[in-house]
């Protein structure tokens, strides 16, 4: 078979039945018991953690009485490489992503060793704020084309937003 | 499932009003949705192996995405679907910067079936582990440590789980036969069967339950 699963091909539905007969099987399944627990336990931390983060930044947007216009993925180099190595955390190539609205405005960013550059789209001149999971933010102002560099170690979940004069729009939630 | 309603709102309310309740910041709401949801999340999670530190960013992502999303919910129907198919790519995302070789071909549709029908199945897994989990609560506490010590990560020697749970070497074996066997009779793996008849040993309609996704 040319394709293999992320647990090198482990066949789950088979032992759907076999742990009532086989022994070897059922301890399997207690360990996966153990392991699942724990995966179980850090998805609902997450989830807690992200609820308190949105409500933080959404109470601050209400406050501001800002809306914001929610940015589509339209690349992400990690998506393009398919299955191959593309190295963006040890500096041999960056990773680059380009978001859109529908009315064809965005922004483009390269992320490479903890640096985050990039353009908006069509150049002009904002503001951009990088937000973090736990709703820690920074905020850069561009150059006259829209250029900006951040700096710093950006892993987990980060929300990329933008202001132009009236216009704020958010791109969606990434794991960088 | 569920024989009838419970005494709590909360766990009656449909995902329309949970949505409702989750904008305006009642955190239970938000909860309720979560603990409906958050098996598909963990599935899709073990499916990729991830490690604790990549689920955390995984799971986040997919909740902060799913929360901005949510007012935009015209059908509740959809949210499995949606949240499922957020948390793979994230998955992969995260794979993928990590250097993994998952052998992933996204023109390849027999790829995309295989994965699908092997989530499927890893869903009724997660249920089955979780099942897994109750019944070893139900058993004596030296049966289960037993258990437990002998699939721990890095593996300890018969003679170390001897010297932890006094016992001799000598009867580690049969122990674990006598706690593995009275697993299978417990309320929790009786219960599972109960709810899924298809998962019987033997009977056929195991592949036909694990088709979907």
């Amino acid at each position: 078979m040319p394709w293999r699963s992320a647990d090198g091909g482990r066949d789950v539905s088979d032992e759907l039945t076999r742990w009532q007969v086989d022994d070897e099987v059922l301890a399997r399944l207690v360990a996966d018991a153990m392991a699942q627990a724990s995966t179980a336990e850090v998805v609902d931390r997450a989830a807690a953690r992200a609820f308190a983060t949105h409500r933080a930044l959404a109470t601050a947007r209400e406050e501001l009485d800002v809306d914001l216009a929610l940015l589509e993925l339209v690349s992400d180099s990690l998506e393009l490489a398919g299955g191959t190595v593309v190295r963006s955390r040890d500096g041999a190539e960056p990773r680059s992503l380009e978001f859109r609205a529908p009315d064809g405005t965005g922004l483009e960013v390269e992320l490479r060793d903890g640096v985050v550059e990039g353009q908006l789209l069509p150049p002009r001149a904002g503001r951009v704020t990088v937000v973090r999971g736990d709703g820690g933010t920074t905020e850069v102002q561009t150059d006259d084309v829209g250029y900006f560099r951040v700096d710093g170690d950006l892993r987990g979940p980060v929300q990329l937003r933008f202001a132009d004069g009236d216009a704020t729009s958010s791109t969606q939630w990434l794991t960088w | 499932m569920d024989a009838g309603r419970s005494d709590d709102p909360i766990e009656d309310a449909d995902v329309t009003e949970l949505v409702t309740g989750a904008l305006a910041g009642d955190e239970r709401c938000w909860e309720e949705i979560v603990r409906r949801h958050a098996r598909l999340v963990t599935a899709r999670i073990r499916q990729f192996r991830l490690d604790a530190h990549q689920a955390e960013d995984v799971a986040q992502t997919v909740w902060l995405n799913l929360l901005e999303h949510l007012g935009e919910l015209r059908d509740p129907a959809a949210l499995p679907g949606w949240i499922s198919t957020a948390t793979r790519r994230e998955c992969l995302r995260v794979a993928r910067l990590d250097h993994r070789d998952l052998a992933v071909d996204p023109q390849s549709d027999g790829l995309e079936s295989a994965v699908e029908q092997d989530m499927g199945a890893r869903l009724l897994l997660v249920e089955l582990v979780q099942a897994v989990r109750d019944g070893l609560a139900e058993l004596p506490a030296r049966q289960r440590d037993l258990l437990v010590l002998l699939v721990a990560d890095p593996p300890l020697s018969y003679v170390e789980i001897s010297r932890r749970l006094d016992i001799p070497v000598g009867s580690i074996g049969p122990t674990r036969a006598r706690g593995l066997a009275r697993l299978r009779t417990t309320e929790a793996m009786a219960s599972y069967l109960r709810e899924r008849p298809g998962t019987h040993a033997g009977e056929k309609g195991v592949r036909d339950a694990v088709a979907f996704g």
